[in-house]
């Protein structure tokens, strides 16, 4: 016969022996009625702990929960991927790259205008461009349809807004 | 992440009385246990991205006993925690005694929690997860003739136990 260690006796319950060790455990329990014994003691413990309930969850708990994963993902700690928090979209993003570059860039016609267009000389009756300059002025970053005044503004603002903006 | 893999949200809704058992086996008390569930549910969010469409529910398992085991081995590093500034965290946790069962399940509960970590990690992962012997192996790095003894003695002491408290 097998020399077999009382281990094998759950492994047998749980279907998790092979196929001659569950011939020699056979065996044996129709023989060693100590070896029948702690099979149904085995066997009671066993079904004790599967017949469990599930146990309900505390009440905060998922709350806690979302702020740690929130603090996780506010930290650069969290997923990628996660759908929790909601992360600055890559619209708005975008948005506020196409109001610096395009504030940036009417600023910058503005300065060129004003020392580039040729000054009047000493002895010609005074012409100011005004409409070139009207012109400028009117100008409309195209990405957000605003005048180039509130542009600069929204140059100016846009970035103490992000700083101090909710994450 | 594809449109099929869930948040952690959904899976907190559908799978967290079963995440919190599972903790709640494992650990032995409700505040542990709420400890435990959150880091593995920080760990789902991390993982979602790379979630495999499967048995969700072993992989849940799977995490919870990882960040118990884990937390296990944190706590062998340094035994002596600090003593924490609440002072009902510094009382010992009674077994069983902040969560309301009924009868038998207590004693149950509190025979598992009495049991040395190793065989209680074995036992609850093969009778409360549903973990084949290869799957308990695995998740807790050993050989599964450890894990066949390890249920086994497990079980018997859990036996023994729970005889001993129908007995006083």
């Amino acid at each position: 016969m097998t020399e077999l260690n009382p281990d094998v006796l759950s492994a047998y319950l749980d279907g998790e022996c092979t196929p001659d060790e569950r011939v020699a455990i056979e065996a044996r329990l129709v023989i060693d009625p100590a070896w029948q014994s702690e099979l149904d003691e085995v066997r009671m413990a066993r079904d004790a702990v599967r017949g469990l309930p599930l146990v309900d969850v505390p009440e905060g708990t998922w709350d806690a929960v979302a702020r740690a994963i929130a603090a996780a993902d506010a930290s650069g700690a969290g997923a990628a991927g996660g759908a929790v928090v909601p992360m600055r979209s890559s619209k708005r993003a975008k948005w506020l790259y196409g109001t610096a570059g395009a504030a940036v860039a009417s600023v910058a016609a503005v300065v060129a205008l004003v020392f580039v267009l040729p000054a009047p000389s000493s002895d010609q009756p005074v012409q100011p461009a005004v409409a070139a300059f009207a012109g400028v002025h009117d100008a409309r970053a195209v990405s957000i349809d605003e005048p180039l005044t509130r542009v600069a503004t929204a140059s100016l603002t846009g970035p103490t807004r992000t700083a101090n903006g909710p994450r | 992440m594809t449109d099929q893999t869930p948040t952690w949200e959904t899976i907190a809704q559908t799978h967290g009385r079963f995440m919190y058992s599972v903790a709640y086996r494992l650990a032995g008390n409700q505040a542990d246990a709420q400890d435990l569930v959150q880091e593995a549910l920080i760990r789902v969010h991390r993982g979602l991205a790379n979630y495999q469409p499967g048995s969700l529910e072993g992989w849940l398992a799977r995490i919870v006993t990882n960040v118990f085991l884990d937390e296990t081995r944190r706590r062998k590093r340094r035994p002596v925690d600090a003593l924490p500034d609440e002072p009902e965290r510094v009382l010992p946790t009674s077994p069983g005694a902040d969560v309301r069962t009924d009868g038998f399940s207590d004693e149950v509960q509190d025979a598992l929690a009495s049991l040395p970590d190793e065989f209680r990690v074995a036992v609850v992962l093969s009778d409360v997860s549903d973990f084949s012997y290869d799957e308990v192996a695995a998740a807790t790095g050993v050989p599964v003739g450890t894990v066949r003894s390890r249920i086994h003695r497990g079980r018997r002491l859990l036996r023994e136990r729970l005889t001993a408290g129908v007995a006083e």
